[in-house]
């Protein structure tokens, strides 16, 4: 039996103690998606749905890719397919964002000894979130998956859909533009 | 690549602190939400709907047989019966709750048998008392030998 077959048995074995997969991947899914909608009610809400659907289609995961990215595709197209709706579009116009931008650099403060370093992380972080909410839904997508859960461009191409080249070209313009407004801040 | 290699390199410090912010807030975000809560009934497998409504119904057409069965059986056979039917009237084995059928027509066999006027009483009881008892038990109860 070759690496790759004891890799595949091993994600399909783990699907079996779903308790697990749900304390192991919730954060990651949750930071996915609150980072995306900013908005900690919808997020969760989300973060529920996806793990039901992983649970109603766990016997049609073939280990073809890592569970983490399988979960992630999930994610997304839940994300995707949350847009399009005209519920949710109402909201947009209707509601603020529950998520303060200018709460985001303040998750830093405990973490900088002094208040020079402190000031320029919060001063960073904020102007990075304010950036990533006006990149478009693939961009965002492309650039928390790569920025935030660390994944490299084929897992990102896997879990969006997309081919690679096109992985790319959104990564691109994302951090173009990105670079652009964090310049003009800091 | 290279170009995008290039702007992460020069943005790494900002990316590094947007990270960690995110990270911080969505695990103290995760932390004021409820728990994932997968459907009770689905962690134990998959029953179909029809296994509940068929159920009723099949426990109807046991307990059909059953009356059927009591109903088909005269004394006599079941006290020729008896011999061979007490092996199953043993104790289950541990843990079995139903008695089968078999076990519980033994049972309620033995029981009338034991209750049987003595006019009813197997053949290989002396024959000199029959009369005599026939005639007692008319006296009791009326019964037509």
């Amino acid at each position: 039996m070759d690496c790759s077959t004891v890799a595949w048995k091993a994600q399909v074995a783990e699907l079996d103690d779903f308790d697990e997969v749900v304390r192991l991947y919730r954060p990651r899914i949750f930071r996915y998606l609150v980072a995306t909608l900013r908005d900690r009610d919808l997020a969760e809400s989300l973060t529920q749905d996806c793990f039901l659907k992983a649970w109603n289609a766990r016997h049609q995961f073939r280990g073809d890719s890592s569970l983490m990215t399988w979960l992630t595709r999930i994610a997304v197209n839940l994300v995707r397919d949350h847009a399009r709706s005209q519920r949710m579009r109402f909201w947009q116009k209707a509601r603020a964002e529950d998520l303060d931008p200018a709460d985001i650099g303040d998750w830093l403060a405990e973490e900088r000894s002094g208040p020079e370093q402190s000031l320029l992380a919060r001063e960073q972080a904020g102007a990075v979130w304010d950036a990533v909410k006006v990149l478009s839904p693939h961009q965002r997508t492309v650039f928390l998956l790569r920025f935030v859960e660390e994944m490299e461009l084929p897992q990102i191409a896997d879990a969006t859909g997309m081919n690679e080249n096109t992985v790319k070209s959104h990564l691109y313009r994302a951090l173009r533009s990105v670079r652009e407004k964090v310049g003009t801040r800091v | 690549m290279t170009a995008i290699e290039e702007m992460e390199r020069e943005l790494a410090e900002p990316l590094r602190h947007f990270r960690g912010a995110v990270k911080a807030m969505a695990e103290r975000e995760l932390a004021q939400t409820r728990r994932v809560a997968l459907p009770a009934e689905k962690k134990v497998g998959w029953r179909p709907v029809w296994v509940y409504a068929w159920a009723p119904a099949g426990l109807l057409v046991v307990l059909m047989a059953v009356g059927l069965m009591m109903q088909s059986h005269t004394p006599m056979q079941q006290a020729e019966n008896h011999g061979p039917n007490v092996a199953q009237t043993e104790a289950p084995p541990a843990g079995q709750q139903r008695l089968s059928d078999t076990a519980l027509m033994t049972e309620i066999d033995e029981d009338l048998n034991q209750n049987a006027p003595t006019p009813l009483a197997p053949l290989e009881v002396s024959t000199a008392n029959t009369q005599a008892n026939t005639t007692q038990a008319e006296g009791s109860d009326g019964v037509q030998p």
